[in-house]
């Protein structure tokens, strides 16, 4: 029967052919670790932040009046509901926690270098466009917190001289967050983001795919540091089919990434639901303490520590360009092996540090 | 039973789980939630709806109409349509509720004169008093 049933899909659809062609002769680099599975996590990440958040539209209400009891309704009434509801909210804190982890692997392997420039630009911009549908996405439930987080976030671009105000004004669709900004932050969360966020995943796996996922430099030291002017797909003879070794690999970290969002889920539901979080957004009383995620957690010291504001948030837009741009400052032959480079891992050392610090900082100042 | 049966029977036992898992609790949350009835009772003025008139209202989150039948009294009918749902007009020179989708026409004790429809229009109970009608 089930023999059968393969049988019957392989002749209208080439089953076979398809795994051969894209999995079996798809050849990994030798000494693909599970840290080359991240990217992959990633995606598995970003599929259930889609299909929960679908489910999660079939019921909310992007109205102020409505939107909060929405979310209640979702969570207390509906069948399940506060099982999608909690996968979602702690989805969307994994895939930032995966895509940073990604990040920082990908640039201690010096994986950004020349051919793969707009892939490490490419993933730059899904983590920058996954942050704004992380600040989008807090506001729609319409609780305290959200409304606050919104209301301070919206309001630290107005400390850019000339075109500060106009972006605030922007987001916000007024002066204040009103009905009209969670519309806004509706659209772009459901509509505008994912449709950018999924042509750069296009894009990201495409260039993967033509160039091969690159070799880790402790393994070839010295594989990439001859000039490139053509084209050249790696083709990773030395290394192993990516089915199924590499997918078995795959599958384990999916394994690992759905256990820890069960863990969070069974153990600490509220981890990322303030108690502020199941009160209705009220725009006359600000709550105690109000803070922003834990990713913006580095930046919100930042802005706070340095008293010129203006400082502070040229700092971060700074950050973020250079993060952006990274592979095209460091486009000298140096090699990739970044333990023979030890003025680019202090200078990673450092960043990384300084962000932990300033987010441990964030959470207890 | 060999080691690769084994791993395959695993496998599939393994993965049908994970897919119910995940199936069930979606297929409960596609299913709408129940509508909780309401016990509240409707109250109108009698010197709203004068002989030969009707009056439409909302009764439970449904569209009712109230109609002074000449000679006849006071009656409450839903005016959601028995054929499609489209919502029925009173038609106070024929005497007479019809439908604007498919030309269904039901007399005024709700019951089917003409078209499409085949069960009679939903009725729901009145209390008259010397001033007011109460529905429910």
């Amino acid at each position: 029967m089930w023999g059968k049933l393969i049988h019957w899909i392989e002749v209208r659809i080439g089953l076979e052919e398809l795994v051969n062609k894209h999995l079996r002769n798809y050849r990994t680099p030798k000494g693909a670790t599970f840290w080359s599975t991240l990217g992959f996590i990633t995606l598995i990440a970003f599929i259930v932040q889609a299909i929960t958040g679908i489910m999660l539209l079939l019921y909310y209400i992007p109205h102020p009046d409505h939107a909060f009891k929405s979310v209640q309704t979702i969570t207390n009434e509906i069948p399940y509901g506060w099982l999608f509801r909690l996968i979602h909210n702690v989805g969307g804190n994994i895939i930032v926690g995966v895509i940073i982890i990604h990040l920082a692997h990908v640039f201690l392997r010096v994986s950004y270098k020349k051919p793969r420039e707009i892939t490490w630009v490419s993933g730059v911009l899904m983590f920058f466009l996954v942050l704004l549908a992380c600040i989008t996405g807090q506001l729609l439930p319409w609780h305290q917190t959200g409304f606050w987080q919104t209301t301070v976030t919206s309001t630290i671009p107005g400390f850019l001289p000339v075109i500060g105000e106009g972006i605030s004004s922007y987001m916000r669709g007024g002066e204040f967050v009103t009905g009209i900004t969670l519309s806004r932050f509706f659209s772009f969360h459901v509509v505008i983001l994912p449709v950018f966020i999924v042509a750069l995943i296009f894009l990201h796996v495409m260039l993967i795919r033509r160039q091969g996922l690159s070799t880790s430099p402790s393994i070839e030291p010295d594989a990439d540091t001859a000039p490139i002017d053509e084209f050249r797909r790696e083709a990773h003879l030395e290394g192993q089919p990516c089915f199924p070794h590499f997918s078995l690999k795959r599958l384990f970290m999916v394994m690992v990434y759905f256990s820890v969002l069960f863990f969070v889920l069974t153990f600490f539901p509220n981890l990322f639901l303030p108690p502020e979080a199941n009160m209705q957004a009220d725009p006359l009383m600000t709550p105690e303490s109000i803070r922003p995620a834990w990713y913006f957690l580095a930046p919100y010291q930042l802005i706070k520590t340095i008293p010129n504001d203006i400082l502070g948030i040229s700092l971060i837009v700074i950050f973020s360009v250079i993060l952006l741009i990274w592979p095209f400052l460091d486009a000298k032959d140096a090699g990739r092996n970044i333990r023979r480079r030890p003025m680019l891992l202090s200078l990673a050392l450092i960043v990384l540090a300084l962000w932990t610090i300033l987010t441990i900082w964030g959470m207890y100042s | 039973m060999e080691r690769r049966q084994l791993l395959k029977t695993s496998l599939a036992f393994l993965g049908t789980t994970t897919l119910i898992s995940f199936v069930y609790p979606a297929s409960k949350f596609l299913i709408p939630p129940k509508r909780r009835a309401k016990d509240t009772l409707l109250t109108i003025n009698k010197d709203e709806i004068p002989p030969g008139t009707a009056k439409e209202i909302i009764y439970n989150e449904t569209p009712v109409v109230v109609i002074n039948r000449r000679g006849s009294g006071f009656i409450a009918l839903s005016r959601i349509c028995t054929h499609l749902g489209c919502l029925v007009g009173y038609d106070k020179f024929n005497s007479k509720l019809v439908c604007p989708c498919h030309a269904g026409e039901f007399d005024l004790e709700g019951n089917v004169l003409t078209g499409p429809a085949t069960k009679p229009l939903l009725r729901y109970p009145l209390k008259i008093t010397s001033d007011e009608i109460t529905i429910g």
